[in-house]
């Protein structure tokens, strides 16, 4: 994609996102938690066949920490079916090694907008032989759904993702139930840009599935669509530079106080999510550009809307004050007639 | 003067924005019509009372663009009785002018997230003697405070202001009834650190009002309470690294051209006063203070639409009730 090609691609994606339908997504949206697991992942599914696009931006300072897996065989237990750990590393110029990434980041999409704390497993899938992001755990202070929980989110509290006016990162994210913690401030000192390992960020951001306690039979793995340019380079942070004051998410697995890399976007990162891509479809990089053009060429599809949900909602609402106005009115004739 | 310690502040202000939150004022927000105005202000200042804080955290890349104003009597025009027009340095080392302001910016609040493009004159407050920033106008594609209504309705559905991978920023803002529209685009990476004008953006900030119009003949100003390190400096963004596409706002106030691109590369918090509250602010010294007890406080609490969504629920349970007991006793008649 050229200049001008990028330009028009996040202005597309940026469309897709209104805080108006958002937050009524996220209002009405919560009451489906109450809703059985195959019933969510029903409605989830429909949903997804009627509405193609979901936009989804990252916002600038996104931060990834990346762990040597010390624990193969809790590591391996968390993958789904299929998935086996693969060596790998952040930038290109690093040692390769099995690796648990951890990310901060706040985000605006179509469904959703607030802070999300993730926790990957680096694996390659059997099948198609695509290194993969698994999720392994997350925590969010907003809404979210993912197969093994169905709709679910507010899992945490502190949820802090803040810069400060000296260019330090401060992340701050605790479980509310198990009290898992990860707090660490970032000095974010502008450093140049490091090439990226490709293999890990353009293939394995096609092939994105998730792990622990969110497999699922009925989860497959799935594609984010992104001009590649995003996923060139990034800004290195020496490790001197990242304090860690807590973190015990996956600690059967690595040790939280020795990270082996860590990385700072500093500018937006714009994505889609097609919702009714087929598994495969998305391949090799030449797939992401046809899928991208596909997208600008596409016009007057459906995109969320709060409306959605509120319509049925209103409906339920007004046909259960008409049949209580007729019961009234019927009795009120009764009364005046007998 | 230095704040030492910044976390404690930032860490109260990302507390005060909870998304729930945000989403539910969002979702009753849509209910306002069928409640008069008074009432539903009523509702907004009674909520407030238990949370004389917004936290208010500007994202990062936020954009500044100042304009030469062309027409003084219409700029005087605009600003409340209590306020005239003065000439103001936007960085430190710079001669005076008389500007119109605009900032562009995402941001995140305890009651609404979202894009805001604000315009605005600077004046001097002449009962304080404070430098201020006046707001002639805001469009946003999310929910907007003003004086007149508490909460009013977007007034934008095209709103868009972001950077991408090479620090390039689009920038492209509507209003939709009435088409005003500001388009461009740019390039910050090669923007350097300047330091700004400290009265015009450390004493401006505690005394910030609404133009005439806007305030509706009420004078409302109100202060926001930060780390003054937060506008120390910003990046004066050279103007031949940004485009102007578009810019029907204020045509016959200012220069059509900005003179001054400038852009605040991390994010800025501030506790803003919840609407109907206000804090005092006299000087830079007041402002420190204030902000070091709020750093301290252990007891402050977000934003809650927990009264308006009670009002809400009663309604509706009262009215089935009464629907209820009426077919119940109805029922019980006819039987009898």
């Amino acid at each position: 994609m050229n200049k001008e090609e990028n330009r028009k691609f996040i202005k597309k994606t940026e469309s897709l996102i209104h805080p108006q339908d958002v937050t009524a997504i996220s209002f009405l949206g919560d009451f489906n938690k109450y809703l059985p697991l195959k019933l969510q992942n029903k409605i989830m599914q429909k949903g997804s066949r009627k509405i193609p696009y979901m936009g989804f931006v990252v916002d600038p300072y996104c931060f990834f920490l990346s762990y040597e897996i010390k624990n193969r065989e809790a590591a391996q237990a968390m993958l789904p079916e299929g998935y086996e750990l693969v060596d790998t590393s952040i930038f290109e110029n690093e040692e390769k090694k099995p690796l648990v990434i951890m990310s901060a980041f706040t985000a605006r999409t179509s469904a959703f907008t607030g802070f999300r704390f993730e926790c990957y497993i680096i694996a390659r899938s059997r099948k198609t032989g695509l290194v993969s992001w698994i999720i392994a755990d997350y925590e969010t202070n907003t809404n979210s759904h993912d197969p093994g929980k169905g709709f679910c989110g507010y899992s945490c509290d502190p949820a802090v993702f803040a810069t400060t006016p000296y260019g330090e990162l401060l992340v701050d994210v605790q479980d509310r139930v198990e009290q898992k913690r990860f707090s660490v401030n970032v000095d974010l000192a502008t450093k140049p840009f490091q090439k990226l390992n490709e293999t890990l960020w353009i293939e394995g951001n096609m092939s994105v599935d998730y792990g622990g306690s969110m497999r699922s039979s009925a989860a497959a793995p799935f594609s984010l669509i992104f001009d590649p340019v995003l996923m060139k380079e990034a800004i290195p942070v020496p490790l001197d530079n990242v304090q860690i004051f807590s973190n015990t998410f996956m600690e059967d697995v690595i040790n939280g106080n020795e990270p082996e890399s860590a990385a700072i976007f500093p500018y937006s990162q714009h994505f889609i999510i097609k919702q009714d891509l087929s598994e495969q479809e998305i391949q090799r990089t030449e797939d992401l550009y046809v899928h991208i053009e596909h997208f600008m060429e596409r016009k007057k599809f459906k995109i969320m809307s709060g409306d959605d949900i509120k319509k049925p909602l209103f409906r339920g609402m007004i046909l259960s004050s008409l049949i209580n106005l007729g019961i009234i009115i019927f009795l009120l004739f009764k009364c005046f007639n007998g | 003067m230095k704040i030492r310690e910044d976390e404690n502040f930032i860490k109260q202000v990302e507390k005060l924005i909870d998304p729930s939150e945000v989403c539910d004022l969002y979702f009753f927000q849509r209910f306002k019509n069928f409640l008069p105005n008074a009432l539903f202000k009523n509702l907004l200042i009674k909520t407030s009372r238990k949370t004389p804080y917004m936290g208010f955290v500007i994202e990062p890349y936020s954009l500044f663009l100042f304009f030469k104003l062309k027409n003084l009597e219409k700029a005087k025009s605009l600003l409340p009785e209590r306020y005239e027009l003065v000439k103001t340095s936007i960085f430190a080392d710079e001669e005076p002018g008389y500007y119109h302001g605009m900032g562009i910016f995402n941001t995140k609040a305890s009651t609404f997230w979202g894009t805001r493009l604000e315009s605005y004159l600077i004046a001097r407050d002449k009962e304080t003697g404070l430098i201020s920033w006046i707001f002639i106008d805001i469009i946003s594609n999310t929910l907007i405070a003003r004086p007149k209504e508490g909460v009013a309705d977007r007034n934008s559905s095209r709103a868009l202001y972001t950077t991408n991978s090479k620090g390039d920023i689009f920038l492209d803002i509507e209003e939709d009834d009435t088409g005003r529209h500001l388009q461009l685009k740019g390039n910050i990476a090669s923007a350097k650190k300047r330091k700004l004008d400290q009265p015009l953006w450390i004493l401006g900030n505690t005394s910030i009002a609404h133009s005439s119009e806007m305030a509706y003949g009420k004078e409302d100003p109100f202060a926001v309470i930060f780390d003054p390190a937060e506008v120390d400096s910003a990046l004066d963004v050279p103007l031949k690294d940004v485009t102007l596409q578009k810019n029907s706002l204020f045509t016959d106030l200012a220069e059509n051209e900005f003179c001054k691109v400038l852009c605040f590369p991390f994010a800025q918090h501030y506790m803003a006063d919840s609407p109907g509250c206000r804090t005092y602010i006299k000087s830079e010294e007041d402002m420190i203070e204030h902000y070091q007890k709020i750093s301290k406080r252990k007891d402050l609490k977000t934003f809650s639409t927990g009264p308006i969504k009670r009002m809400f629920f009663s309604g509706m349970i009262l009215s089935y009730l009464l629907a209820a007991a009426f077919i119940i006793e109805r029922i019980w008649k006819i039987l009898s």
